[in-house]
């Protein structure tokens, strides 16, 4: 028996969609292909498809990933055509690699997060000191809300990157299972407001060594 | 014209709840070249995208306009509070889900019409469209019409609309468009366009009717005017398996309410339920053949993925090949993983036994609707159920392993006593007592639950009771009340009802006539808008509406009706005749039944007959 580890890329309007709306959108694309996705035993069964960090609401993405175990084995680049065919507009898959039973889901494996953040040039003044200023503190607290409550984090430790080439921000920030640091919460950071931002793509999910799982 | 897309994209999504929902995209949504589209369409939802979604009439008429090559249809539904908020602070124009157009620059804007509590919402979404809410100030800019049940009775909407359509729209649409096109290329103005309209069977142009009023506010005459006939019928579709379906259907990619393949085995419902206008206005029975259905049903669940199949009808248990369509779909799928869901059940053994076929695992609750407590008020309404069908059935599902059903009655109908509300109670009671030797019986352990749900009486036009004036809301809340003390006395047993306001508002417009208009007009500007949520809807704002135009909601809910009054729908028909819905009012005053035609003697409602079309079964059938 199969199992892939996908990559798929998320780009336009189709990334104002959640993670969970997303994950049922993935069963209803297996269906659609044909895929024979593996079942879990149980009272309640469900497909056995285990997905990397969850995408903020409305960043696009090059690279995305889940793993899907199969019934039975399948070829590679049938599945991959088969999937690629049954796609919604946006959605494109970019790789697929067959892994081994046993080997490390890929929700455990993301650890950190590259993205690329367009913003309105008006908003940049001075951009480089406040990177500066920014990174230099010890502690970068943040407010965090969420229908659960409201907290406050530091931001800081999961701030692996930033950097501004004149046009956008590189941010290599911190996603998985130990916690996540979204984009525009640097932003907030740098006193940008989410307004003055005109894209925001995250361009790689990356293992804590840097390297792609 | 500016494509809104990227403002949308940028200015508005990231800063609403759940912008998943405006983003359109589906897989197999439909996006036609715009430019080579002749007539453009709007089908615009008077509710929210999970709402609009779910319901199977809008799929079929994009699948049916679509289809033509020359025509153009794009969905819009109503933004939720915080959208609208964005939208009218940044100037962003109500716009189509699938090319991001404002729905303004579109040449037919469509509305359906399913509960006229949504009437508040549909001003409001030509108001943000930037389409001018009166239809008489319009010389220009899209033709604004609506269908669905609503179209029925639509005068209290009247003065928004250039047109209705009456009944089902699979050929009437298309034809409407045809027409649009011949007119929009010979440059007619909207008024001969309209003049011309009017002469299509089906459409029904409220500008054309002039009606007046005697001096003690009921109607004194509606005059057709410019050659619009006396009486516009409805369109109807004769034989089922010829109609045209989606083969490929929007699949969301967010979630919505029903979120299931949906196959419509039937339309129309004979029972001659005296309360329903449903069961009047679908009139008459046309099926689909079970291999037609199964042809349907392979083709849409190819090319959507879903993993559900909701098999959908006014009363999928009176399908004549039920039980050879459910067989059948279980045969086929069951081993895809893919489930079988029957949203509505009849009160009878034979409805659990179907349940029991499609629900083997997850059994939590079976819901079935005696719709009133005693033997004598069930025939005032003609439901044709027995105590012994209700126990029959409870207990059928109790042994079957079920342990929570829900009972569903309506209070205020016609002739109701207090004897009449206890039996509610004595009913539910009877079942539960049931369930719990069941339970004893069969050593089940697991706690037994029967919840009764009481809504108040709408009486809806074109029904037997559309003359009857509908309970006073002090008398409603007593009549809760009263129940909801008695209920308190049993465990296990629980009640809820529904707001009443919301109910005799729903009559004052259901039976309302062209006066309602400004009282609607007022209303949205005074801040009404998604009525039937409760969290939204304002009561008090809606009296003072009617006070501020000098009528009272009273007037239109709680009159009774004389035999000669002319309803405000006089002139608009489904086919059954007034003579005969008074004949079926009097035999509910009388507590007679009347059988249901489709296995009996012509009832003489008179569709048949009218409109050239026959119950149509397609099998033996039970």
């Amino acid at each position: 028996m199969s199992i892939f580890r996908c990559c798929y890329s998320i780009q336009g309007n189709i990334s104002f969609l959640s993670h969970l709306d997303l994950l049922q959108a993935w069963q209803r694309i297996l269906r659609r292909a044909k895929i024979p996705v593996a079942m879990s035993q149980g009272f309640n069964p469900h497909t056995k498809i285990a997905f990397g960090p969850a995408r903020p609401v409305g960043v696009e993405s090059l690279r995305e990933y889940f793993d899907v175990e199969l019934q039975q084995d399948m070829d590679l680049d049938d599945f991959s055509r088969k999937l690629s065919a049954a796609l919604p507009e946006g959605i494109s898959l970019e790789e697929v690699k067959s892994i081994e039973v046993g080997e490390k889901s890929i929700t455990a494996l993301i650890s950190m997060a590259n993205y690329n953040v367009w913003v309105d040039s008006a908003a940049t003044g001075n951009i480089s000191q406040r990177i500066e200023e920014l990174l230099a503190k010890e502690e970068i607290p943040y407010l965090k809300t969420s229908p659960k409550g409201d907290k406050t984090v530091n931001l800081r430790p999961g701030i692996f990157a930033l950097d501004w080439d004149g046009e956008k921000f590189f941010m290599q920030l911190l996603a998985g299972n130990s916690g996540h640091v979204r984009p525009e919460e640097v932003l907030s950071c740098l006193g940008i407001a989410r307004e003055e931002a005109t894209r925001m793509l995250r361009t790689d999910l990356l293992r804590a060594d840097g390297v792609r799982p | 014209m500016v494509v809104l897309k990227e403002r949308i994209t940028r200015e508005l999504l990231p800063f609403v709840t759940r912008p998943g929902q405006y983003i359109g995209g589906e897989y197999n949504q439909t996006v036609k070249d715009w430019d080579n589209a002749t007539v453009k369409m709007a089908f615009l939802f008077p509710d929210t995208y999970e709402i609009g979604m779910s319901f199977v009439g809008m799929r079929i008429l994009y699948h049916v306009v679509n289809s033509c090559p020359r025509f153009l249809l794009e969905r819009s539904f109503a933004p939720l509070v915080d959208m609208e908020e964005q939208m009218r602070k940044k100037q962003i124009p109500l716009f189509t889900w699938e090319s991001g157009h404002a729905v303004a620059d579109l040449d037919v804007v469509g509305f359906t019409l399913q509960y006229e509590m949504s009437y508040s919402n549909i001003l409001n979404m030509l108001d943000l469209a930037g389409i001018p809410l009166l239809a008489k100030d319009r010389k220009e800019g899209p033709l604004v019409v609506a269908g669905g049940p609503g179209a029925f009775n639509p005068e209290p909407i009247a003065d928004f609309f250039d047109l209705f359509m009456l009944g089902e729209g699979e050929e009437l649409l298309p034809e409407l468009l045809e027409a649009y096109e011949q007119s929009k290329a010979a440059g007619e103005s909207k008024r001969d366009f309209l003049a011309r309209a009017a002469q299509i069977p089906g459409i029904y142009v409220p500008s054309l009717y002039q009606v007046t009023y005697l001096e003690d506010g009921t109607i004194g005459e509606i005059r057709p005017l410019a050659g619009a006939p006396a009486v516009v019928y409805k369109r109807v579709l004769p034989d089922m398996d010829l109609a045209i379906y989606p083969d490929k259907d929007l699949v969301p990619l967010t979630q919505v309410v029903h979120d299931r393949l949906v196959l419509e085995v039937m339309r129309g419902c004979t029972r001659g339920c005296r309360f329903c206008q449903a069961g009047v206005i679908y009139r008459p029975v046309r099926e689909k053949t079970v291999a037609k259905l199964i042809e349907q049903a392979d083709a849409l669940l190819e090319s959507s993925g879903y993993e559900e199949i909701g098999v959908m009808s006014l009363s999928t248990a009176d399908y004549s090949c039920v039980n050879e369509l459910i067989g059948e779909l279980l045969d086929r799928y069951s081993e895809d993983g893919v489930g079988v869901s029957l949203p509505s059940l009849r009160v009878d053994a034979f409805s659990v036994d179907l349940a029991e076929k499609v629900q083997k695992v997850r059994k939590s609750g079976l819901t079935f609707a005696p719709e009133a407590g005693t033997q004598r008020m069930r025939n005032v309404i003609n439901k044709g159920v027995t105590e012994e069908h209700v126990l029959t059935a409870t207990k059928a599902a109790f042994s079957q392993g079920w342990t929570q059903i829900k009972l569903y009655f309506m209070i205020g109908l016609p002739t109701e006593t207090k004897e009449d509300l206890d039996g509610i109670i004595d009913l539910a009671v009877k079942v539960l007592e049931n369930g719990k030797a069941i339970a004893r019986e069969k050593g089940i352990h697991k706690p037994l639950k029967v919840s009764v749900s009481v809504s108040s009486f709408v009486p809806k036009s074109h029904t037997p009771f559309q003359w009857f004036g509908q309970n006073t809301l002090a008398e409603l809340k007593e009549k809760q009340h009263y129940l909801k003390e008695r209920a308190k006395q049993y465990k296990n047993l629980s009640l809820n009802y529904h707001q009443s306001e919301v109910s005799f508002l729903e009559a004052a417009f259901s039976r309302g006539d062209r006066r309602l208009g400004q009282v609607l007009l007022k209303a949205w500007q005074l801040g009404c808008k998604f009525d039937g949520w409760t969290e939204h809807f304002k009561y008090q704002t809606w009296l003072e509406a009617f006070a501020a135009c000098g009528y009272t909601p009273e007037f239109f809910a709680y009159r009774e009706m004389g035999k000669d009054e002319v309803l405000p729908w006089q002139h608009l028909s489904c086919g059954a005749s007034e003579k005969w819905l008074w004949h079926e009012w009097q035999k509910a005053l009388a507590e007679e039944l009347t059988a249901d035609c489709r296995h009996n003697p012509c009832s003489g409602c008179g569709v048949c007959q009218k409109l050239g079309v026959d119950n149509d079964l397609k099998g033996a059938g039970k």
